[in-house]
């Protein structure tokens, strides 16, 4: 007996001594993703390349909340609701300058960067892409639209900044600022690109167009201070899309409330040019993550919430409210006041009535009358009041109209004044707003007219901040109109935590 | 050493039989052949004819020694003493007896031809006896050249803890714990120092040999001791994974004296919250909304709500309705643990085994902690040849958890920011719990009972097995083989709920519309193979102890996340449900190691020890994955040397140094740091309002296939001092730490656009220098009788450098609690993280003054903070920022105190630290004025222009200047002097137990026990004891109070029974 367990023991150390691992178990991989070497290599994983892109645009970095604080904070358009606008906002608002490590700029600074890194990503890729030729040019058309995007808004907002176009290959391939003129030249050179790679229209809503990228470039090329190329940019899209006669129909969009869909929106129309889509899954969730990633996570966007009466952080400026002509039917359309009514289903209910009591923001001053006003333009209110519920409005980037009064711009600068008319009076022409003809004679005529007119029609859209920094740089403040934000300095400070991570920008 | 008594007669056929013959099994190997000759012939035993032998066992004053344990040596013959101390035993002239008695050294009896015998055992110096645990074997403390610590069991189960390293606070010098959390929640150890800047400083927790994580599911009471390998030259037998220190943990075997013993070990206990901060109430809020925003809120100023009951049905208003929130969250917490433990043996066999029960119901709503475990040890000896034993563990825990316990609006956060005039409770709404109106109470902090009780309470249930077998063959009696087979289990679920409810609030969570279920799995199997050749002999007055080992460990993870809605509270699982998201990850780790020792000593007086460990590790890129960790140290018994022999004063006198390399556990850096893959499908672009029209694949962050291990460098000078016999003991250390390629997250810039901001390189040098003191006395004579052991430790901290292009890097940014702005500062020629920003020079008293001062920003305005301008350049601006001080302590100290008098027990254990600084960020909440919320009733001091004579800035919206950004505003001295513990216990006098219990209880002792109920600290929050609750938990952070889960004070009542 004592004999065999002997055995047996033996036999049980050897067994174990048997199975030992060899080194061969040191070579453990990533078993949950693909490795850089074996993706992005057909035309359909260079999309899914493409649509990250997308995805970061539509993030609470962009789009879906800090990029239009951005610049409505840094615009003249918008005032604190109250105390309960939080201190970075509040900054930006009120500071001539923010400070570096204001959280709001640093979200936009990181959002877009991230855009153009995926962007290089997808275009480093492309010649490696044989299997549809026909989509990869497609794909890189909507990478370099993005991208440029992306600089545009850097160079609007900082000036010199860094310039990648090439995904990085080493942690000290960090670069020091360019030149604005350099970043522009990038911008320019994309948008040219993918106006020759991208269809006129879209496989998909929301895909960036040939429409898109020339409406894209007739605004930079404004902004450079190029009027002419703007022009002829801006040409190829006039025509191409039409006004929709509901003013309205251009920030409404799908709204849900648990599982009953209250109202469907105009998103995508006919005045459509490029607009970033968010969708309202009937839940009050919100990416609080910031980053567009997460397969499952909503992709709902603040801006209702914000600007609401329940948070009221943001409210329309005085100035904004006086910009209004008496009788122009837009005010109505951007803005609520107290005593208007809200949650009218669109028309089809009496609604509720606003009070002061019931909305928590500041007072605002429109022409002496002292009342409570928030944005209406964007906002959910006429279809739910429920506290607390982030939206799915898509977020019109460019409309045809803002492409007429560009072309109306240009013509001011380096065409006839009665030509840019011709342009504005489209606009004021919509059946729902139908307001009077102007008749423009002078470039300064022209040029007020036009500074109205984007005021008005645009306003909330987050073009004025831009606007406000071309008229200022050409001298238009104040020999046609008051500088709307005297002392304010043109361009952010480069964020502290790049400043700490770079050394090139020390 | 007592080879002289076996005599080598001529073999019984029997015993050849049950040794030898096995061996031929091999005899086509004449190696094999020639060894087993060997040790046939070392085991060989005389068998005369037997007969009984009777004795009697006394201690040195004479009185006998009841149960001693008589066995006959190289036999399974044993037996025990009985209460006169007798015994009688079948042996035969020749025959070796072995007395032993726990507290007494080990006697050996040679059988002459009397059978009458009577022996005297010496009492042992159990300091000079102990036997320490040093990895891979054991080690007589007097023979140890490195700096290890031991604390027994008995010590160890002194504090009513969960788990080993709550336990060890205070215990051991240089050993730093810090509580992190509520029940169940593993607190900050670190070991000499933080050790890495970017990686948790945990040590390597070791248990019976098998190297493990998790500790809070393992059960203190099953402890027999804890052994603590500080230093380089003891900690670098497990080379890679040594850097932060090694705990071994040995548990309990049963004794060989052929009895069983029983043991039962509970206690029961409450806590509460020892500190509460001073909240506005509902009055003072008024006071403060008026002038922080120019008006009351509307619920406590518009007539038509301040005369509205707080709900339909309530009687009271708005006007008149007060919650203390803290009264409201905070609540005594229960706890309560119970072991019991069999354990027996003889010569074949020993055996412990125990059931334990533990649960906790924390200070703070839905927390808590439970768990059931077993154990069972045993150990066998099947011949003289081969010993075979396993140690079993299995164990079921369950934590509750409050999902919002960390984080920037942390419940605990809320509980501060929430209106005294609301309720917390609603009948009329969906759930129970009320919200905030944004509109009417002026700003949206969340319900925090409703967040913990309803929202957020989830619960981790852990199902642990640790086993390990092993087989022991004892080729000669110096040279041996052990085969240990081990699997570490632990399948965890985490389960959340999350129901449908309405609190009719207005803020970001007031509601939820549909009910979320999350269902997540984590698999964990680790394999453990150690293959190990001992050998220990000695060569006149020399003496060899070496090993040899090959191991392998492995680690297979299985993560398993689903999650998904219900439009019904009454369906809590994933059943049909919508929604639904799932997902799996594999991962898996290996580690192949081969270790070598060798310790020497000459005439038991000097001694050298010398170890090599060569790791190989799957976690690295290819050509990364070897290393190897050498170590050395040499010591000197300086009180063995013949000038000694004749002093009596001295009882120990030791020199030594040691030197080592040790790594850092590269598996906590994830199974593949180094290699970055796409994450195909992450997201979705909703085309055409399509949710999923646009799957997303991105690549998110930067690869390093360059990176290795982190190795540290260490010196070790310690010596220690026993008088009196040792009644008083003294160690004392020195140490020098320094690694070199420390492994630092490289922040990249946000330009180069990646989501993970940093890439994780080999790129930086630090050095922990320090000093470690551990002094006793135990006076062991007399009725009254009291001892007396003090920790103390020095560690000082410097980064050496950072990569090239990496000044330095800061962390701690949050946008609610700084203002934006980071916290720390990593640079070299500072302590790790030291606390960075503005220096805080006064209040603007005018307006006058702000403008012939430097330019902070626009929005300064009079009772704002006036900065100090370091630079000079007349502008406030981050330039400004300087070192304000660091989270580690210039020393941290214990005492302990033990005394008995008759049967009465009496312990208190002080800990404490000093001259460390606390970032209190929770103050940004309290008294920040950032955004508007309820406060602390610091905000009532505000500077006003008829209050002027404060250093409370201005309460003014938004707070423009940044008041609030990271300064010395809010920096405060940690240093705090805790009475940890205090516990009176009594003792039952022996004679009336025995008589009433007719001799089945052996002991019993009752005690009572309280813990931090004294501390001493200036500092203003819950606990200075900050652990690291950052978002984000990178350890940069350490030091900074986000609010914390404070320690609670508790009173137990506890028993210890012995059967």
């Amino acid at each position: 007996m004592k004999r065999n367990i002997n055995v047996l023991f033996i036999a049980i150390i050897l067994t174990i001594g048997l199975i030992i691992a060899c080194d061969k178990k040191l070579d453990v991989t990533d078993q949950n993703n693909p490795t850089t070497e074996s993706y992005f290599k057909t035309a359909l994983e260079l999309q899914n390349g493409v649509n990250a892109i997308y995805s970061s645009l539509r993030a609470g970095n962009l789009v879906g909340r800090e990029w239009f604080f951005t610049h409505d904070m840094r615009g003249a358009e918008t005032w604190a609701g109250g105390s309960q606008l939080e201190a970075p906002r509040a900054e930006l608002l009120k500071q001539p300058s923010p400070s570096p490590s204001n959280s709001v700029m640093t979200s936009v600074w990181n959002g877009t960067y991230q855009m153009i890194n995926r962007a290089n990503l997808v275009i480093s890729k492309a010649p490696t892409v044989t299997d549809d030729p026909a989509l990869r040019d497609i794909c890189v058309g909507e990478a370099e639209f993005l991208r440029a995007w992306a600089y545009f808004e850097l160079v609007t907002m900082w000036g010199d900044v860094p310039v990648y176009t090439d995904p990085i290959t080493s942690t000290s391939d960090y670069k020091a600022k360019s030149p604005a003129a350099d970043v522009y030249a990038i911008i320019i050179s994309d948008l040219t690109d993918a106006v020759a790679k991208l269809p006129a229209t879209a496989a998909q809503q929301g895909r960036a167009t040939s429409g898109a990228a020339n409406a894209l470039l007739g605004r930079v090329e404004m902004q450079k201070g190029d009027y002419a190329a703007a022009k002829e940019a801006l040409l190829k899209v006039y025509g191409k899309y039409s006004l929709v006669p509901n003013y309205s129909d251009n920030f409404d969009g799908d709204i849900k409330l648990g599982s009953s869909q209250l109202t469907v929106g105009h998103e995508f129309n006919s005045e459509s040019v490029f607009e970033v889509a968010f969708v309202d899954k009937g839940d009050n969730n919100f990416n609080w993550g910031y980053t567009g990633e997460g397969a499952t996570n909503p992709v709902s966007i603040m801006r209702s919430q914000e600007y609401g009466i329940v948070w009221g952080n943001v409210i329309p400026s005085d100035q904004l409210l006086d910009e209004f002509e008496p009788n122009d039917p837009r005010y109505k359309y951007t803005f609520y006041e107290s005593g208007d009514h809200i949650l009218t289903m669109g028309g089809t209910e009496p609604g509720v009535a606003l009070t002061e009591d019931g909305m928590n923001v500041a007072q605002s001053n429109h022409d002496g009358v002292v009342k409570k006003r928030v944005f209406r333009k964007y906002s959910i209110l006429d279809w739910t009041d429920d506290g607390f519920h982030p939206d799915g409005i898509n977020q019109r980037m460019i409309r045809y109209a803002d492409v007429l009064l560009m072309l109306a711009e240009c013509e001011a600068e380096v065409g006839s004044p009665s030509q840019a008319a011709k342009y504005i009076n489209e606009v004021r022409a919509r059946p729902s707003v139908n307001m009077p003809p102007v008749t423009l004679t002078t470039k300064n005529q022209a040029l007020a007219a036009v500074m109205h007119e984007r005021s008005v029609e645009l306003a909330g859209e987050e073009v004025n901040n831009i606007d406000i920094l071309r008229w200022r740089a050409k001298g238009y403040y104040p020999s046609i109109r008051p500088d709307p934000k005297p002392g304010q300095v043109n361009f952010f400070p480069i964020p502290a935590s790049e400043i700490a991570a770079n050394p090139l920008l020390k | 050493m007592h080879e002289s008594i076996i005599k080598t007669t001529a073999m019984t056929i029997n015993i050849y039989n049950r040794l030898c013959k096995p061996i031929f099994f091999f005899d086509r190997k004449k190696v094999l052949a020639i060894l087993s000759l060997l040790f046939c012939t070392a085991f060989t035993l005389t068998a005369h004819a037997q007969s009984t032998v009777h004795g009697k066992v006394m201690d040195e004053a004479g009185k006998p020694v009841p149960s001693a344990s008589v066995t006959v040596k190289g036999t399974s013959r044993g037996t025990t003493c009985d209460e006169n101390g007798s015994f009688s035993i079948s042996a035969s002239s020749g025959d070796v007896l072995v007395i032993s008695f726990v507290g007494f050294i080990n006697k050996e009896v040679e059988i002459g031809n009397e059978n009458n015998i009577t022996v005297s055992l010496t009492p042992s110096n159990q300091q000079l006896e102990q036997v320490i645990v040093i990895g891979y074997g054991t080690q007589r403390r007097t023979a140890v050249t490195g700096a290890i610590s031991t604390v027994s069991g008995k010590t160890l189960n002194e504090l009513p803890v969960i788990s080993v390293p709550e336990a060890l606070q205070g215990r051991v010098p240089g050993v730093n714990v810090v509580e992190n959390g509520s029940p169940g929640s593993q607190p900050i150890v670190s070991i000499r120092g933080i050790s890495s800047i970017t990686y948790a400083s945990n040590p390597l927790y070791v248990v019976d040999g098998f190297p493990t994580g998790d500790l809070s599911t393992i059960d203190t009471r099953d402890i027999e001791s804890v052994d603590v390998l500080k230093d380089a030259s003891a900690a670098a037998i497990y080379g890679s994974r040594a850097t932060s220190g090694v705990i071994m943990i040995t548990t309990k075997k049963g004794r060989r004296d052929g009895k069983l013993h029983v043991s039962l070990n509970s206690y029961y206990g409450i806590q509460n919250v020892s500190e509460r901060l001073s909240l506005l109430n509902p009055e003072q809020f008024d006071q403060y909304a008026t002038a922080y925003r120019g008006s009351k809120v509307s619920r406590r100023s518009d007539p038509a709500w301040v005369n509205t009951p707080i709900y339909q049905g309530a009687n009271t208003t708005y006007g008149n309705n007060v919650t203390d929130w803290q009264d409201a969250y905070f609540r005594q917490g229960n706890m309560t643990q119970t072991n019991i433990g069999v354990s027996g043996g003889n010569d074949i066999s020993r055996f412990y085994a125990s059931a334990g029960f533990f649960d906790q119901t924390g200070i703070a709503p839905a927390v808590g902690y439970r768990r059931y475990n077993f154990r069972i040890n045993s150990e066998h000896t099947i011949s003289k040849t081969f010993n075979f034993g396993e140690n079993l563990y299995l164990a079921y825990g369950d934590q509750s958890y409050d999902n919002n316990e960390t984080g920037t609006r942390s419940n605990l956060v809320n509980v501060i920011k929430m209106m005294p005039y609301m309720p917390v409770y609603d009948p009329t709404t969906n759930g129970g719990y009320r919200g905030v109106n944004s509109v009417l109470d002026g700003g949206d902090p969340t319900n925090p009972l409703e967040d913990a009780e309803l929202k957020n309470p989830g619960s981790r249930t852990t199902v642990k097995v640790l086993g390990t077998v092993y087989a022991e063959i004892n080729f000669t009696r110096w040279l041996k083989f052990r085969s240990t087979f081990g699997v570490d289990y632990a399948n965890s679920l985490d389960y959340r709920f999350s129901p449908i409810f309405n609190d009719s609030g207005t803020v970001a969570g007031s509601s939820a519309i549909q009910a979320t279920i999350t269902n997540n799995r984590s698999i964990s199997a680790v394999q453990l193979y150690t293959e190990q050749l001992s050998f220990d002999k000695n060569f006149g007055s020399h003496h060899v102890n070496a090993i040899a080992v090959y191991e392998y460990q492995g680690q297979k993870i299985r993560n398993e996340n689903a999650s998904g809605n219900q439009a019904s509270n009454d369906l809590k699982t994933l059943n049909n449900a919508s929604n639904i998201s799932a997902q799996t990850l594999v991962g898996e780790n290996s580690l192949i190691s081969y270790v070598g020792r060798v310790n020497y000593d000459f005439k038991g007086k000097y001694l050298l020890s010398g170890a090599i460990r060569r790791d190989g590790l799957s976690v690295w890129a290819p050509g990364k994955k070897w290393a190897t960790f050498p170590s050395g140290s040499i010591g000197w018994r300086i009180d063995q040397e013949n000038f000694m022999k004749n002093q009596t004063k001295i009882s120990e006198l030791k020199v030594r140094a040691g030197y080592g390399i040790t790594g850092l556990n590269g598996t906590i850096l994830g199974n593949t740091p180094w290699l970055v893959g796409v994450n195909a499908n992450s997201a979705y672009y909703p085309f055409g309002n399509v949710i999923s029209s646009g799957p997303a694949s991105s690549i998110q962050a930067f690869g390093n296939k360059d990176l290795e291990w982190e190795k540290t460098k260490q010196i070790n000078i310690g010596f220690d001092l026993g008088l009196l016999n040792n009644a008083i003991t003294l160690s004392a250390e020195y140490y020098q730490r320094k690694t070199d390629n420390l492994i630092l997250a490289v922040p990249l810039p946000p330009s180069m656009g990646y989501l993970t901001s940093s890439v994780i390189a080999n790129v930086a040098a630090m050095k922990n220098n320090g000093f470690e003191l551990q002094a006793g006395y135990n006076d062991g004579k007399g009725v009254f009788q009291w001892n007396a052991t003090g920790n103390l430790s020095i560690i000082t901290n410097n980064v050496i450098s950072l990569a090239p292009g990496v000044p330095n890097i800061e962390a701690g940014s949050d946008v609610d609690l700084t203002e934006g702005y980071n916290v720390t500062n990593t640079a070299p020629g500072h302590p790790v993280q030291s606390f960075y920003g503005w220096e805080v020079e006064g209040i603007f008293q005018s307006g006058d003054e702000i403008s012939k001062s430097p330019f902070q920003t626009g929005g300064t305005g009079p009772g704002d903070i006036k900065f100090r301008d370091l630079d000079g350049n007349d502008t406030i601006d981050i330039r400004d920022r300087t070192f304000l001080g660091s989270f580690i302590p210039k020393f941290s100290y214990s005492v302990n105190l033990g005394a008995n008098y008759k049967n009465f027990g009496l312990t208190l254990f002080f800990q404490g630290v000093q001259g460390n600084k606390i970032y209190n960020a929770l103050r940004t909440t309290t008294e920040g004025m950032v955004r508007f919320f309820n406060a602390g009733t610091r905000v009532l001091d505000a500077w006003t222009p008829s209050n002027t004579n404060t250093n409370v800035p201005r309460a003014e919206s938004s707070d423009p200047n940044q008041n609030a950004r990271p300064s010395t505003r809010f920096l405060e001295d940690g240093s705090y002097l805790r009475l940890k513990n205090i516990m009176v216990s009594y003792n039952v006098p022996e004679k009336s137990l025995q008589s009433l219990t007719k001799g089945t209880v052996k002991n019993l002792n009752i005690y009572v026990s309280a813990q931090n109920i004294l501390t001493f600290t200036k500092y203003s929050g819950y606990d200075p004891e900050v652990g690291n609750r950052a978002p984000g938990s990178s350890s940069l952070t350490n030091g900074i109070d986000y609010a914390v889960y404070p320690q609670p004070k508790g009173y137990q009542i506890g028993i210890n029974v012995n059967f």
